[in-house]
């Protein structure tokens, strides 16, 4: 099973980088990686450029905004579902949270523009989409995993310290902040993996809002995510074009993106 | 003997099961009790109930009272009880933090700060149980590393930072190898100079080795209770008898 992950995991990045790397010969990395200008198709006196800079600053900045609002939340109802409701409380709500992981991004996507946009719309933000509501949907959307993974740790933790905590006389809340919530630490951590791995490489829902426009992502503007770009443009991108080596190489970065991030709080974990 | 601890017509009922009946015991104060008795007769729920840790238990309803001295221990705050009342469980679980951190985890929390304080405590109450020569280099290490015997040391030692006047141990030894029994059976012995010492244990020979006195349950009933020498070498009730004899167990 290790094998076939590996292999399957090598192909992947094999096939990407082959269909990759050919737009290094007429862009150089610097230029691809730090530039803002993204113009696949040439305009009136101007020739093509490929800088996805703008895109690799929306998909961090989108998927970490995310991250904040999820655990914030999340842990909030991680430690409510395994320190302080019942037995009969979780078996009763967890079906529930499956059942939010369940549901098809599209249909968070349709939420979030009927209401979200429609409230940044109210509220001034011009054309209502922006990275904030990109960020609030998938949230949502991670708080699932988040949730289910968390409290599953810490109810393990609980079921250990807990009664620990109590025959010292300790207020139970004080052993959940002081002892349960850190010595889930490390197993919070790998939640968090996970679910920045499904932040980054979310495409649609984060289309419907994000306002798709290839600028610096702001909290109230729009912007583009790497995923975005190469869902919105691979259909119309010519085979072996330039263009279309560039839209394998923007994912390229994200793998690279989120293989760097997972190898970071990895050892991170290591180093607790 | 004066009594350190006592219950009065102790009922527990776990849902529709009734644990225990009508217990009415005292606990001689500087001395070893052991509970004993067959598996499932109500000798954890006893234990558990002198620090109210039984109310933790889903489903448990608690009619009677416990005493410690003249104080009803249900007229106590609870976090006053347990800081009286310390409780050891079956498998060490020290937290996942240093021995250091296990050790005045429950002063900080009672307020005291001060480092040198902190400092006398982790000694003092390591030197109680025996541990201080063997890991006073070892203080900042995780209590996780340390051997099952050492955990559950630490454990009683985190539970003496308290400052209990009672201790609590629930079949402590059961996880334990026949060395480290014994080591912790003798800082028990010492520790019953400063403490009183209530244990459950399914260890007859460990009972005889350690008690000063010994209650008898089966079924949730008290059967028999009374000082070691008495209750080994002439049992009053023939359940006793047979419990002692291995009739069952």
């Amino acid at each position: 099973m290790t094998f076939f992950t590996m292999a399957v995991l090598a192909f992947v990045i094999i096939f990407i980088l082959k269909e990759a790397l050919p737009v290094f010969r007429e862009v150089s990395l610097i230029e691809f990686i730090f530039g803002n200008e993204w113009m696949p198709v040439e305009g009136i006196g101007k020739g093509t450029h490929f800088g996805i800079f703008n895109f690799i600053a929306a998909t961090v900045y989108v998927s970490f905004l995310a991250m904040l609002i999820a655990v914030s939340v999340g842990l909030g109802a991680a430690v409510y579902l395994s320190c302080v409701a019942s037995s009969r409380a979780r078996t009763f709500i967890y079906p529930f949270i499956d059942l939010l992981a369940g549901i098809p991004s599209v249909v968070y996507g349709f939420i979030g523009l009927n209401v979200l946009v429609r409230f940044f719309l109210k509220t001034g933000v011009h054309t209502g989409s922006c990275v904030l509501a990109a960020a609030i949907i998938l949230s949502v959307m991670l708080l699932p995993y988040l949730v289910s993974s968390s409290s599953e740790s810490l109810l393990k933790s609980r079921e250990l310290y807990l009664k620990a905590g109590t025959a010292l006389g300790v207020d139970k809340w004080y052993t959940i902040a002081s002892v349960i919530i850190p010595a889930s630490g490390k197993s919070l951590l790998r939640c968090m993996i996970l679910a920045i791995g499904r932040a980054m490489g979310e495409t649609m829902a984060v289309m419907m809002v994000i306002g798709n426009a290839n600028l610096f992502p702001t909290l109230l503007g729009k912007s583009e995510s790497i995923a975005a770009v190469i869902a919105l443009e691979m259909g119309t991108a010519v085979n072996g074009s330039t263009h279309f080596h560039a839209l394998y190489a923007a994912g390229l970065v994200l793998i690279v993106i989120m293989l760097a991030i997972n190898f970071g709080v990895k050892n991170l974990i290591k180093k607790l | 003997m004066e009594s350190a601890i006592r219950t009065e017509d102790l009922c527990i009922v776990y849902g529709k099961k009734t644990v225990l009946q009508g217990i009415t015991v005292d606990f001689p104060k500087n001395s070893i009790t052991s509970i004993i008795g067959p598996s499932g007769c109500g000798k954890t729920t006893l234990l558990l109930s002198l620090d109210d840790m039984i109310r933790e238990v889903p489903d448990a309803m608690v009619s009677g009272d416990v005493y410690i001295g003249k104080e009803k221990t249900s007229s106590m705050p609870q976090s006053e009880l347990r800081r009286r009342v310390g409780l050891v469980f079956q498998t060490p679980v020290p937290f996942p933090f240093s021995v250091y951190d296990n050790l005045t985890y429950a002063p900080k929390y009672y307020g005291n700060r001060d480092r040198k304080n902190l400092d006398r405590i982790v000694r003092e109450k390591l030197e109680m149980v025996g541990l201080y020569d063997e890991i006073k280099d070892d203080l900042w290490k995780s209590a996780l590393k340390f051997s099952g015997g050492q955990q559950q040391r630490i454990c009683i030692a985190r539970a003496l930072t308290a400052d209990p006047d009672v201790l609590l141990l629930d079949e402590p030894c059961s996880a334990l190898d026949i060395k480290s029994t014994s080591i912790i059976e003798e800082t028990l012995k010492k520790l019953k100079e400063k403490y009183t010492i209530i244990i459950v244990t399914h260890n007859i020979a460990q009972a005889r080795r350690l008690s000063d006195k010994v209650v008898f349950l089966k079924d949730g009933r008290l059967i028999e209770e009374g000082d070691a020498g008495t209750f080994f070498n002439s049992p009053e009730h023939p359940d006793t008898n047979d419990f002692l004899g291995g009739v069952y167990g």
